[in-house]
Formats: structure tokens, C-alpha cells, sequence
């Protein structure tokens, strides 16, 4: 990471965290769920970024790129101590802590997104991290293309069959 | 190119350009000409944009300002760092004697003694050598673990699988975290990967041997493939309560990674 003069690293790394944590949360949340077990991750993640930020280098990978390889990784490992896969549960979607108050539509609305991303857990590795990519890290088609080793064009080409097959399991779980 | 190819190519184009005008918050009207099959999956990435979890406010500020004060922290360190470094070739730099005379004594001195240590370094002055001693493992060491690896060489970017075998080589049986926080490092003091520890217990009865398998892809922690070098596998010592013992890996291969077929 090369320090611009006048500019300093607590700066750059500020802004830097500003655009890219709540990036990182929805990716981590997409897969795990739970809303602490998400903030533990992304807060490993940002604490590796910080260890490791002398190291990176803008001209070999954008700090996107960078960063959610990180989360990738911490995400790999995590699966990997646990020797688990995250199952989404209705009863932590009930539990997950709200400032809103809980009405019926409310739970019904958490209900809904759990089903939805038991879905997406149950879609091939691939078209997992696409949605991921495509809806929580807002890439462009263009950058996942490099993060994921795809032609440009493949990647649209997939990622509407995938957010498919995710809309008719959904709507075959979800109306029974 | 073949007609009903492009048209499809083209759905899937508008499909991104679609979806990234709703992520960026813009609204647009959806092209007449699609069909419901479109529509259907253009409105479904609502209901996927709506499932996003959201940080907590509290969270984003408390880890940024946990994140900011450790930088503030190293950032201090490395500039109390420098200014001894500057501090001490200042103070270095007046012990140089300024005429040339003297400066040839003090550069003569100065290179005897540098080989009067490295002669006692070497046991020059040593009366004779001690023998080496030679006997069991130490007994604080009770479950010792060795790795392994097929092999020792590897191209780069090739997955290396390594074994982990734990033995109880005390009469008690032994809890502890599983897997253990297992390091790659270089033959320096950096560690380039870090292994956290598992959630799990092993228990080894007295005796006992257990394997764990792992993967290492080569990457860093950052996720980046680590340069061709040699590295070594390193498992901090485990305590097994008070005066217990201790897990600890007593053997293990250097690995070397070379980007030469």
C-alpha cells in the first residue's frame, strides 16, 4: 500500500472501510446468517485487512478485489474449524435483534428472506458466490469476471440462469 | 451470428444492466419487448436486494474506532521506531574519530575484536566440547504431534495436503481444542498463514493416536499464492493445565515451493 504524501494510512484505511464494510457484511450475512456470528467475521476480516495492508498493493488487484478474497477466505476457514455447513433456522430469524417492532408482516417478512437464503445454500458453490458477488459486493460484471476466472459475457449469461433457478426454488418452497 | 443466440445474449445483457440501475437505486421502465420470464426474474432480485442483512450503526463505529486506534498504536510505535533508528547512527556516527590517524586505529581495533568474538563464538577458547546428551523426550511434551506431507517439493500453486498426528505418549488422558491453531511460515519469523483454532475436543486416552487432515493452498492470508521458498509448518505449543504438559509438534518437513517444473 503506497501512502500518498499529505494523506495519512488511518485515512485511507478509514475511508476505504467506510466504502467496503457494509459491502463485506451482506456478502458474510448472504451465507452465514446470524447477525453476530456476521459481525465476528467481518471484524476478522477488517482486522487481517489492517495486519496485512502494508502489503497490498493497488497495482496488483483493486481494493474490492483484495478485500473480499479476504472474506472468502476467512468465510473457507470458518467452514473449515466448524467442520459445518451454516443451516438457516426460522427460530434465529424469529431471534435476530430488531430496533422495529415485530408485528405479523415483520416476522412473516424475516420468514420470507430465511427461506430465501436457505434457497441460495441450496444453489451450486458457483452460482452462490455470483449472487453474492453480484448483489452484496455490487461488483460489476467485469470485476467478478476476474475474482471468479470467467469470460465477461459468461458471467451475465450465468447470473441470470442462477437468480432463475433461485426465483423457481423459492417459489416452490415458499408457496409449498 | 445465429439470431436466436443474440437475442438471448442480448436478455442477458439488459438483465445486468437492469439489475446494477436497481442496485444503484435508479428505477427504470423494463423493455416491452421481454418476456414474462424476464420480468419475473428482474423483480425477484428486489426480493433478493431486500434480504441483505445490514450492519448496526453501533457496529460499524465501534469496529472502525477499534480498527483506527490500533493503526494510531502502530503507526506510534514505528515513529518512536525511526527516531531511535535516526538517534542511534547520530550518537554512532560521533564515536567515528574525526582525524584520519586515529580513525585507521579505531577501524583496526574494532575488526580484532569482531574476530576475538567470532574465534569464542566459534568455541575456539572452549576447553573441550561437551558431549551430547542424549535421552527421552521431554516430559513436559504429552501429546506430541508430527506432520507430514507426501512430499517435500512442490510446484507452485499445487495443494499441499498435510497430516497431523496427535499420540498421548503420557498415562493420562488428554482434552484439548481441535484442530489446534496450526502456522506456515517462512524459515524467517514471518508466518504467512495463520490456521485458527477449531471448536471442537479431542480426547486421547494414554496411548491414543488421532489424525487431522489439512490443505494448504499455498495462499496467504490475504488469499494470495505465497512466493517460491521454503516453509515450515509451525503448531504453538497447547498447555494441558497447571504442570500437565503440553502439545507439541516434534517433527515436521520443510516445505519448498519452486516455480521450476
Amino acid at each position: 500500500m503506497q501512502v500518498t504524501r499529505g494523506v495519512s494510512k488511518r485515512e485511507i484505511f478509514a475511508e476505504l472501510y467506510e466504502e467496503f464494510m457494509p459491502k463485506v457484511f451482506r456478502y458474510i450475512h448472504f451465507k452465514v446468517s446470524n447477525q453476530q456470528l456476521t459481525e465476528d467475521l467481518t471484524s476478522t476480516v477488517f482486522e487481517k485487512a489492517l495486519v496485512n495492508f502494508d502489503k497490498y498493493s493497488s497495482d496488483r488487484a483493486t481494493f474490492s478485489t483484495w478485500i473480499f478474497s479476504i472474506a472468502r477466505n476467512t468465510l473457507i476457514d470458518y467452514y473449515r474449524t466448524n467442520k459445518m455447513k451454516i443451516q438457516v433456522s426460522l427460530d434465529e430469524a424469529i431471534e435476530m435483534p430488531s430496533s422495529e417492532p415485530s408485528p405479523q408482516d415483520e416476522v412473516e417478512k424475516k420468514a420470507e428472506h430465511e427461506c430465501l437464503r436457505g434457497c441460495l445454500s441450496r444453489l451450486p458453490e458457483d452460482d452462490q458466490e455470483l449472487i453474492q458477488l453480484k448483489f452484496a459486493g455490487e461488483f460489476n460484471n467485469r470485476q467478478i469476471a476476474k475474482i471468479l476466472g470467467l469470460s465477461e459475457s459468461n458471467v451475465g449469461v450465468r447470473l441470470f440462469r442462477a437468480v432463475k433457478k433461485l426465483r423457481e426454488d423459492f417459489h416452490e418452497s415458499w408457496n409449498g | 451470428m445465429n439470431p436466436g443466440m443474440d437475442e438471448k445474449n442480448k436478455k442477458e445483457r439488459q438483465f445486468t444492466e437492469d439489475v446494477e440501475d436497481i442496485l444503484a437505486g435508479k428505477e427504470g421502465e423494463i423493455d416491452e419487448t421481454m418476456d414474462d420470464d424476464y420480468r419475473s426474474n428482474v423483480d425477484f432480485t428486489r426480493k433478493i436486494i431486500e434480504c441483505r442483512g445490514e450492519p448496526s450503526a453501533a457496529f460499524k463505529e465501534g469496529l472502525k474506532k477499534r480498527l483506527l486506534s490500533k493503526l494510531a498504536e502502530e503507526e506510534i510505535v514505528e515513529t518512536r521506531r525511526q527516531s531511535e533508528t535516526i538517534s542511534f547512527w547520530g550518537w554512532l556516527k560521533n564515536l567515528i574519530p574525526q582525524n584520519p590517524a586515529r580513525r585507521a586505529a579505531a577501524v583496526t581495533v574494532t575488526v580484532v575484536m569482531i574476530a576475538l568474538v567470532a574465534a569464542w563464538g566459534a568455541g575456539l577458547f572452549s576447553p573441550e566440547e561437551s558431549p551430547l546428551v542424549t535421552g527421552p523426550l521431554a516430559p513436559t511434551v504429552s501429546v506430541e504431534v508430527r506432520a507430514s506431507t507426501p512430499e517435500t517439493t512442490y510446484l507452485i500453486g499445487e495443494a499441499i495436503n498435510i497430516r497431523f498426528t496427535f499420540k498421548n505418549i503420557a498415562d493420562v488422558t488428554f482434552k484439548f481444542p481441535f484442530p489446534p491453531e496450526i502456522r506456515i511460515g517462512d524459515l524467517g519469523t514471518e508466518v504467512v498463514r495463520n490456521f485458527d483454532v477449531g471448536n471442537n475436543t479431542m480426547t486421547l486416552t494414554p496411548g491414543e493416536s488421532e489424525y487431522y487432515d489439512l490443505t494448504w493452498d499455498q495462499k496467504n492470508d490475504a488469499g494470495e499464492q505465497v512466493p517460491p521458498g521454503d516453509y515450515q509448518i509451525i503448531i504453538p505449543n497447547v498447555q494441558l493445565g497447571e504442570g500437565k504438559g503440553v502439545v507439541s509438534l516434534v517433527e515436521s518437513p520443510i516445505l519448498t515451493i519452486s516455480d521450476n517444473p
